[in-house]
């Protein structure tokens, strides 16, 4: 079954054409992988999906539903969520605020409810709190849980933007580049936890990476991109033996 | 005026510049948003509030042909709830400008308010004084009236003070910090930024109308010029030299701040530079924000911490 459509989608910078008559489909709890080389406009469809960016040309769908002159905010609420390359993190929140603030449906987020601090508010803190906690025991954040995000590494930076899109709950995830700068050892970790997302609570996944190999092992489906169209698009080994994706990209890997 | 006299006038100037000085607090050190219009929901706080409680004038020379006879609680709250509009309204077409040109369009906002009572004179007398404003249980007060209105005033300190601290330390005010810190990332997670910073406009505005009553309510007579865009400064200065982001802070400015500008008052005239005592007043308050900036980057109650994170790439 289709979850999300992206339909002949075009989006120019000036001069520059960034995204040019990228259309695809991703069905529910498929694992879909986006390589490509630097430029070739992988974060800016990413951007397309997710509302960031307006499109020059095209529709997004998602769920049946034409969400392309939605904003950001809604998309998320209907459960598309996305990362950022460069990690966005709160410098001046505490890394359990950051996490916190990823939950949806906060009665709390209500000015009266807030003011009265209701048993609502608290109980849904409260089972927040033990879901970010699961989480960031997971990523190995649980004791920095109250430093400021802004004294984070740059690889924990990476795991807090991983962990905070999670908290959301999204049934579509976008991720862009969430293994850049983190250790091996974690990578496979987050690997496995992303294939086993998918088979638990039903969650699909697009993730953009350079890195070949992760791609190659957790994707159903590879999308090969460059100069802002996409070139190759098959199972990993399809993409991984195609003729152009190898000039393009791939190179001297295989 | 024995020196307690003097000090329970200064201690009311300061309570209501702290109200002032926490809804600033909610725009900017909360939500990041730079508001130059507070001078502006000060005004219009104050003559919502007047114009409530007044008949309408008497006389041949009378202008203005509006006036209620209200009791003085509805105008307070007429002049808060009013002040809260005027913000969100001022906030709608504005709220999503990037920094500087939200601050240039709520100065010219304020400015505009601030012309608007001073040309409509049917409904504030215009360029002249509004004058005869009813002081709460004027006659019925048995002790020190400043005493009272000390109290009064302070105990609506105290509410506002609890009340912001709480909305701040909610999930609603973690939005608001996660759009002071970077509003691409609460658009992500799902927030709808753009009604969070209308919502958090209006409240600090709301505030800034209460104290705006409190003063009319105080002084028994108002007039344009006591809006200017000067007092949203000494407001902005308040709550940087407090410490932004922190309600104790923004008291803790607008008190040494009041403090500082009224001591001054009391120099004799025959000191050296004495006629320019209003302009030293100003200077001091300048020379005071620049030591707290230099010495204390984070303000008197800020929180150093916060403001270091992530700037040591
Ligand atoms: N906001 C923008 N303004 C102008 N040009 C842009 C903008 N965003 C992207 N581009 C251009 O669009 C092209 C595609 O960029 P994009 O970020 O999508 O590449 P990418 O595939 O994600 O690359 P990388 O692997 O390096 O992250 C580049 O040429 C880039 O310079
Ligand atoms: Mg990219």
């Amino acid at each position: 079954m289709t979850l999300l459509e992206a339909n002949g989608l075009r989006k120019t910078f000036g001069g520059i054409v960034a995204v040019e008559e990228v259309s695809f489909e991703v069905d529910r709890t498929e694992i879909v992988g986006v390589i490509g080389p630097n430029g070739a406009g992988k974060s800016t469809m990413f951007k397309l999906l997710a509302g960031f960016h307006k499109p020059d040309e095209g529709t997004v769908v998602f769920d049946g539903e034409d969400i392309t002159d939605l904003a950001p905010n809604d998309r998320t609420q209907r459960g598309l969520v996305r990362t950022f390359q460069i990690a966005q993190e709160l410098t001046g929140m505490r890394v359990m605020d950051n996490m916190l603030l990823a939950s949806q449906n906060n009665p709390g987020e209500k000015v009266l409810a807030a003011a009265a601090n209701t048993s609502s508010v608290r109980d849904f803190e409260g089972t927040a709190r033990d879901r970010a906690e699961e989480l960031l025991q997971f990523l190995e954040l649980w004791d920095l849980r109250d430093e400021y995000a802004g004294n984070l590494s740059g690889g924990q930076r990476k795991l807090l933007e991983l962990g905070r899109a999670l908290m959301a709950d999204p049934d579509l995830l976008l991720l862009d580049e969430p293994m850049a700068g983190v250790n091996p050892d974690l990578t496979d970790r987050l690997l496995q936890r992303i294939m086993d997302l998918r088979d638990e609570r039903d969650m699909t996944f697009l993730v953009v990476e350079h890195d070949i190999e992760a791609i190659m092992r957790i994707s159903d489906t590879v999308i090969g991109m460059h100069d802002g169209g996409v070139l190759s698009k098959g199972t990993p080994e399809e993409v991984q033996s195609d003729e152009r994706m190898l000039e393009a990209y791939l190179g001297g890997e295989v | 005026m024995a020196l307690v006299d003097l000090l329970l006038v200064v201690g009311i100037i300061a309570g209501v510049y702290s109200l002032l000085a926490i809804g600033m607090n909610m725009h900017w050190g909360d939500t990041g948003l730079l508001n130059f219009a507070h001078a502006g929901f000060f005004a219009v706080g104050a003559y919502t509030s007047a114009i409530l409680t007044t008949p309408p004038a008497t006389g041949s020379l009378a202008t203005r042909v509006v006036g209620f006879d209200l009791p003085i609680v509805v105008g307070l709250l007429a002049g808060t709830v009013l002040a809260g509009l005027v913000g969100v309204l001022i906030a709608l077409p504005s709220v999503r400008l990037e920094g500087d040109y939200l601050a240039i369009v709520t100065l010219s906002a304020a400015e505009l308010i601030r012309l608007l009572i001073h040309n409509e004179a049917w409904l504030t007398t215009g360029a002249q004084t509004l004058k005869n404003i009813p002081r709460p249980l004027d006659a019925t007060i048995p002790f020190s009236y400043d005493l009272f209105y000390f109290v009064l005033v302070w105990a609506l300190v105290g509410v506002c003070y609890l009340l912001f601290e709480r909305l701040s330390s909610s999930p609603f005010g973690r939005v608001l910090h996660a759009i002071r810190e970077n509003d691409d990332v609460p658009l992500a997670l799902g927030k709808n930024t753009y009604v969070f910073k209308l919502k958090s406009f209006g409240i600090g505005a709301a505030i800034a109308g209460l104290a705006g009553g409190l003063w009319a309510h105080y002084v028994y007579a108002i007039s344009s010029i006591m809006f200017l865009p000067s007092i949203t400064f000494l407001i902005w200065a308040a709550v940087i030299i407090g410490g932004a982001g922190s309600y104790t802070g923004a008291i803790l400015g607008a008190s040494v701040i009041v403090f500082l500008r009224q001591i001054t008052r009391f120099i004799p005239g025959d000191v050296p530079f004495g006629d320019q005592l209003s302009y030293i007043r100003l200077m001091v308050v300048g020379v005071v924000l620049i030591l707290v900036l230099y010495y204390r980057p984070q303000g008197l109650l800020g929180d150093a911490e916060r403001l270091q994170a992530g700037t040591s790439e």
